[in-house]
């Protein structure tokens, strides 16, 4: 049962953990508060589901495609938006973020209904049985591909050129313009890449959960919370604190109260915070 | 006390004739519609006000107010629906409670700064929401209906018609907003500007922060949980989700940073705007769905990103700088 629920927690971690990655990116390199990522979720389960209906494509294969579609929205967002808000104090780029959520969750829902929809065929189904666990394919899948996306993000972040001038400019952007990385670039690549990782997590969810558009605000609460908890400026921190907050939610809600697990889980946030006020990995 | 207010002159004659014109305002107004908006202007500027103490004054923004709006709604309404309990007195019960959550939140939270304290407090309202939605005693997540007809009207806050309760709110209205303008000239009003503009330097100063926050927060609280219990008693109606989801938080955020943050007419303004701009997006366009939220959103964004400093910095030249939180 334990094993149940760390595969379980495992996995809705993970996508959490993705969300706050998106949202420690932005957080750490423009300290912007964004709260447009639920809608980049809900942006990218959308796609997916429309690239299954029409072109049968399987959610988890539409992931390139997704975040290809989602870079290049983010960059534009940030050309017309995010660059401007930079200029103003940080509460307005807040609220400017709330309300580019609002527009987009709104928007979504003049152009679509507001009818709940699922991804009705999937690739890979049925179980996979091992001695002590149950495991369902539709749920291990979507585990795996966010791993992987995830690994593919810490790469990006650390190996390459342009990881490494996004953490300089995150770190002390007038020392990185001196030696001579364009603060601006990095900042939309940036931008873009947390859309892209948010639209991915999109089509993984999307395997099992309903689609509607408001769905985002849910998951954007959490994700911001598994942020702060993993600290600031920390992507690892915002990964583990996904994880940690999908695991207490299993957790909570299998031993303790179904309907008050998320009070658990705010109570366990507000703990730990007041305890370590930067958050767990923060700086 | 008085001299604060008495000393700006022009302050004064602004706020009589404003206070003149609100007062015989109903008798132009014919329909019920333009009235439910005033009401709701009344109830968003209580909200910016009491928002903008801490946010705007001392400079934490909080996300998380829903949390004392929710408190001050159910108060009165499980006064109303449970004990019969005029709301006269259940409001003062509703900021009592608030007062408390404000300490025992306050605590903690107040020792973080900046994007952790938002999440905090977005966190502990989501934690209240829960919890309203859970209780069966109140009404879980169907929530409460406590109109009552058997009571006479003073003493349970509902008439029939809309004037009285414009009147009510607006004497609250203007009560809280020359508390404010008295808070802003007085030593509690520099201090709490001293903690926004560098906390580190306040406290070398030997400005006690924790203690000026914390007493920013209650106040706030105060307020706020004052507009929930006027709102729920004008609605006669309240379940979890009017009242706490995230949106309302970021509304009341919104309200004071649009109007001018940190300014005393800010929020009265600010409040006034954006509550026609949604009522009337909302009537106009209800035909295509969520339509009036998408045309809020973008004006939001306009507003917001062409003046930062709020609609009232137009009118303020000098102090038209950038607010740094």
């Amino acid at each position: 049962m334990i094993i149940q629920c760390i595969f379980e927690g495992l996995i809705i971690g993970s996508i959490l953990a993705m969300i706050a990655m998106g949202i420690a990116l932005i957080w750490g390199v423009m300290n912007v508060l964004s709260f447009a990522q639920g809608e980049f979720l809900m942006l990218g389960m959308y796609i997916a589901f429309y690239l299954n209906q029409k072109l049968d494509w399987d959610p988890i294969l539409s992931i390139p495609v997704t975040m290809a579609v989602m870079f290049g929205l983010g960059v534009v967002i940030y050309k017309v938006l995010i660059s401007r808000a930079l200029k103003g104090p940080v509460l307005s780029q807040r609220l400017i973020t709330f309300a580019l959520g609002m527009v987009l969750a709104n928007g979504m829902l003049m152009l679509v209904s507001s009818e709940f929809r699922t991804i009705k065929e999937v690739m890979f189904t049925g179980t996979v049985n091992l001695d002590y666990l149950v495991v369902s394919k539709e749920k291990l899948v979507p585990l795996i591909s966010s791993m992987t996306i995830t690994a593919l993000l810490f790469w990006f972040i650390n190996k390459t050129r342009y990881g490494k001038a996004i953490r300089a400019t995150a770190m002390e952007k007038d020392a990185a313009e001196l030696v001579g990385i364009d603060s601006e670039k990095a900042y939309m690549i940036a931008f873009g890449i947390s859309c892209g990782v948010a639209g991915a997590a999109g089509c993984i969810l999307s395997y099992y959960y309903y689609i509607t558009p408001t769905v985002g605000s849910g998951f954007l609460l959490f994700g911001v919370i598994a942020v702060a908890l993993g600290g600031f400026g920390s992507i690892f921190g915002a990964f583990a604190g996904g994880i940690l907050m999908g695991l207490i939610d299993v957790f909570a809600g299998v031993y303790f109260n179904t309907a008050l697990k998320y009070v658990v889980v705010c109570v366990v946030f507000m703990l730990i915070v007041s305890f370590k006020p930067k958050g767990l990995f923060g700086k | 006390m008085w001299k604060v207010i008495t000393r700006d002159k022009k302050f004064c004659t602004g706020f009589c004739l404003a206070l003149i014109v609100a007062m015989i305002l109903p008798v132009f107004i014919k329909k019920p519609f333009v009235m439910h908006i005033l009401i709701l202007v009344c109830i968003w500027m209580l909200l910016g006000m009491g928002w903008n103490i801490i946010g705007g004054y001392a400079g934490q923004i909080s996300n998380g107010h829903a949390l004392f709006y929710g408190i001050g709604a159910y108060t009165c309404g499980i006064g109303m629906y449970l004990f019969k309990i005029s709301p006269w007195i259940m409001m003062w019960a509703g900021m009592v409670i608030s007062a408390l959550t404000a300490i025992i939140l306050g605590g903690p939270l107040l020792r973080l700064k900046g994007h952790y304290f938002a999440v905090a407090t977005m966190a502990a309202a989501e934690c209240g929401r829960i919890i309203f939605l859970n209780l069966d005693f109140v009404g879980g997540a169907t929530g409460i209906d406590f109109l009552n007809k058997d009571l006479p009207a003073w003493y349970t806050m509902q008439f029939t018609e809309k004037e009285p309760y414009y009147y009510i709110f607006l004497c609250f209205v203007v009560i809280v907003f020359l508390l404010t303008k008295v808070m802003d000239g007085s030593k509690l009003g520099y201090y709490l500007r001293a903690i926004k503009s560098n906390e580190d330097s306040a406290q070398s100063v030997g400005i006690n922060t924790t203690k000026y926050k914390m007493l920013a927060y209650i106040f706030s609280a105060v307020i706020v949980s004052l507009a929930g219990s006027l709102y729920a008693n004008y609605i006669q109606y309240i379940d979890p989700y009017i009242l706490m989801p995230l949106n309302i938080s970021m509304m009341i955020c919104l309200v004071a940073v649009m109007g001018g943050i940190g300014t005393v007419v800010g929020p009265v303004v600010g409040a006034f705007v954006m509550t026609v701009i949604s009522e009337w997006t909302r009537s106009t366009f209800a035909s295509i769905n969520g339509f009036d939220l998408f045309i809020y959103g973008v004006l939001v964004i306009v507003i917001v990103t062409y003046m930062p400093g709020g609609i009232v910095s137009i009118f303020n030249k000098k102090k038209a700088g950038c607010e740094k939180v």
